[in-house]
């Protein structure tokens, strides 16, 4: 197996090179912290994937990520009740509570929120802290302009920070347990995953509600594809890319379908510039697609172990994948774009 | 089913302990991971009780049922269970098994369905057996208060009737004939302050389906069928040969959505036509699943029973519907 940093390195040969290591534990995420990949992991560990710099930062599982703004650092929450903000010098404990880290988002200039049971707590970069009873335990936390939305049991609560005196609520109605979180880059929608393998969408702009059923699992994992035109997710055995009219919201139209196989899509992300999406399967395969001339390249073939976690680099140059049995690697994607 | 291309990782065995307010759920859990050296299990509780719980790893569950249709009981599951089950499947340290202790008050129905109904939870986990701890000395007298009870006892894989030193044994026969009519199919021990054999308990595996080919000193007449007031009872239905799966499968589903909210489990061992293999069905609600269990053996006679346990069953058509599946 080559080390993963030579990969880093290497990309001179003109096709996707690949570089593959084993961590001590399933992926949970990749996040990137001043341009450098890392990943957090099912042990409590976070792993600089460059400089192959490992942080123990939690007793338990890592739940949950983020990359704190303005601070050149990673927030994370685990298992272990704990809030940890890691830098490149050293690593910290911003909350300490009994339930579990669930689910962790940060905002501008330092601000973010995070999770632990039905406890929704607001952080300004003042440092101010408050926090709200949500109505179930939350899920999931997504920022957006105005604050940040949270998915839990029958609906989403839309949570605004106006001041750092006021907190407003509002509730978004849909029976159900609301799972998975992500809100468009262009500010106008609002998608959530629920436990009947649903695809749930708002469009902010009048709360329209919009639902589409029918996958085959929690379409968990969701990424937005050229500005908030496009949402791509997980959840069938091909890629399903939606088209996002400001007319129609979700399911105006039908989705653009990628990259079959006898394995479900766990992961999906979108480049940040050019047309191309990654997909993860369950089965351990990556794939490389574009959604304009329907191409699909492989990127790792099948190893029976789930893709956990996909991310591409700030430039657009790499991506790099986690798994669920703890593989770790990257592909370079030059003569992709 | 689907045919995808997947590895299927080995299940974790879950173990759900019920019982009524002061039953001794609790206790039992402790006995459990006490005499259970060297096994690690992931506890997962509702709330802290005032019994502390030895062991490395508890979570904090807060039974939150979430109706998956609109206002249909019998497609809710426990989503937080969902949320807690995927968080302890990222630890990298693999565990024995789960222990899951609900509240006293809690219906069963929906943390059951959550095993059959979450597509992740079914994919890294398996519910190994429901046990439902009995008080002795109150059950008769709480029953008629509580409907949960005897829910808790109708869905029951294991029961263990606690505290039985605490009263007579002329008390202990009318409470086992109290059990028995709720649920025949339960494996019942008596036990004193929760002192049982962990073996009775864990790692039973797939819900002890054998135990309803058994042939016990109740069913000797062959089918039979249990009421009682409260209205929870049960019918067991057997053919001593094969049926037909073209029209078994369509009847069974068709009983199941019509009469799914009353009926709290179903479970099946079938000798289906032209195929090598027993085929087990089970149910909880309107949530039906079947599997291939394995190839009859020689010495076995192929044979096919299905038991009820539920409310206000339909005995006749039932029944009747069964036999015209029978070959």
């Amino acid at each position: 197996m080559l080390p993963l940093k030579s990969s880093f390195e290497d990309g001179s040969s003109g096709r996707a090179s690949i570089g593959e290591r084993k961590l001590s534990a399933c992926v949970t995420s990749i996040e990137l912290l001043d341009g450098e990949p890392v990943a957090t992991l099912g042990d409590g560990r976070i792993v600089f994937l460059g400089q192959r710099r490992t942080v123990e930062a939690h007793a338990g599982a890592i739940l949950c990520a983020a990359p704190a703004t303005e601070e050149s650092g990673l927030l994370s929450g685990g298992d272990d009740g704990r809030l940890r903000l890691t830098r490149q010098d050293g690593t910290e404990t911003l909350f300490q509570g009994s339930k579990w880290i669930d689910a962790v988002a940060s905002r501008r200039a330092g601000a973010y929120a995070f999770a632990h049971g039905r406890v929704l707590t607001i952080v300004e970069a003042t440092g101010a802290r408050r926090s709200l009873q949500m109505m179930g335990s939350v899920h999931a936390i997504v920022a957006t302009e105005l604050g940040c939305a949270v998915a839990h049991r029958d609906g989403v609560t839309l949570v605004g920070a106006v001041e750092d005196a006021i907190l407003t609520e509002e509730f978004l109605p849909s029976v159900g347990g609301h799972v998975a979180i992500s809100a468009s880059p262009d500010g106008r929608f609002l998608v959530t995953a629920a436990l009947d393998s649903s695809l749930n969408c708002w469009r902010l702009s009048d709360r329209a509600p919009s639902k589409m059923g029918g996958y085959s699992a929690k379409p968990n994992s969701m990424a937005w594809a050229d500005g908030g035109k496009w949402l791509a997710t997980s959840g069938e055995t091909r890629l399903i890319v939606w088209p996002m009219s400001a007319r129609g919201g979700l399911g105006g139209k039908a989705p653009v379908m990628l990259a079959p196989s006898r394995s479900l899509v766990s992961t999906v992300a979108c480049h940040p510039s050019a047309d191309l999406i990654a997909a993860g399967y369950r089965d351990g395969s990556v794939v490389l697609a574009r959604r304009k001339v329907r191409i699909v390249r492989p990127v790792r073939g099948p190893t029976n172990d789930e893709i956990t976690a996909l991310r591409f680099d700030a430039e657009g140059e790499r991506l790099i994948y986690g798994s669920a049995g703890g593989a770790v690697g990257s592909a370079h994607l030059r003569n992709m774009l | 089913m689907s045919q995808l291309n997947e590895a299927i990782p080995a299940q974790i065995p879950v173990t759900l302990l019920t019982g009524y307010l002061g039953a001794g759920k609790t206790t039992l859990l402790n006995r459990l991971l006490t005499a259970s050296t060297g096994k690690r299990y992931a506890v997962i509780v509702n709330e802290f009780g005032e019994i502390g719980i030895d062991n490395d790893l508890i979570v904090d569950a807060d039974e939150e049922i979430i109706e998956l249709n609109n206002g249909c009981v019998c497609c809710s599951v426990r989503g937080d269970l969902v949320r807690i089950l995927g968080g302890l499947m990222k630890r990298p340290d693999r565990f024995d098994g789960i222990l899951i202790e609900t509240t006293g008050l809690a219906d069963p129905a929906p943390v059951a369905q959550t095993f059959f109904i979450d597509e992740d939870v079914r994919r890294k986990t398996k519910l190994d057996a429901i046990v439902t701890v009995v008080d002795a000395m109150h059950f008769l007298d709480e029953v008629r208060l509580a409907h949960t009870m005897e829910e808790q006892v109708a869905f029951a894989d294991v029961i263990i009737v606690n505290k039985c030193d605490l009263i007579l044994p002329s008390q202990l026969v009318a409470l086992d004939r109290h059990i028995r009519k709720l649920n025949p199919y339960a494996r019942v021990h008596h036990a004193e302050r929760c002192a049982i054999d962990l073996r009775e308990v864990l790692d039973l595996g797939s819900f002890d389906l054998d135990r309803i080919l058994e042939t016990e000193p109740d069913f000797l007449d062959g089918d039979h069928h249990h009421h009682h007031d409260g209205g929870i009872g049960s019918l067991s239905i057997g053919h001593p040969g094969e049926v037909d799966p073209d029209k078994f499968f369509p009847w069974i589903q068709q009983m199941i959505e019509r009469f799914g909210p009353d009926i709290l489990r179903m479970k099946g061992i079938l000798a289906l036509r032209d195929d090598a293999d027993r085929f087990v069905v089970q149910a909880v609600h309107q949530i039906v699943e079947g599997i291939h269990q394995r190839p009859w053996k020689t010495d076995e006679s192929r044979q096919s029973r299905l038991v009820f346990i539920g409310r206000r069953l339909p005995e006749e058509l039932l029944r009747d519907g069964f036999q015209k599946c029978c070959l």
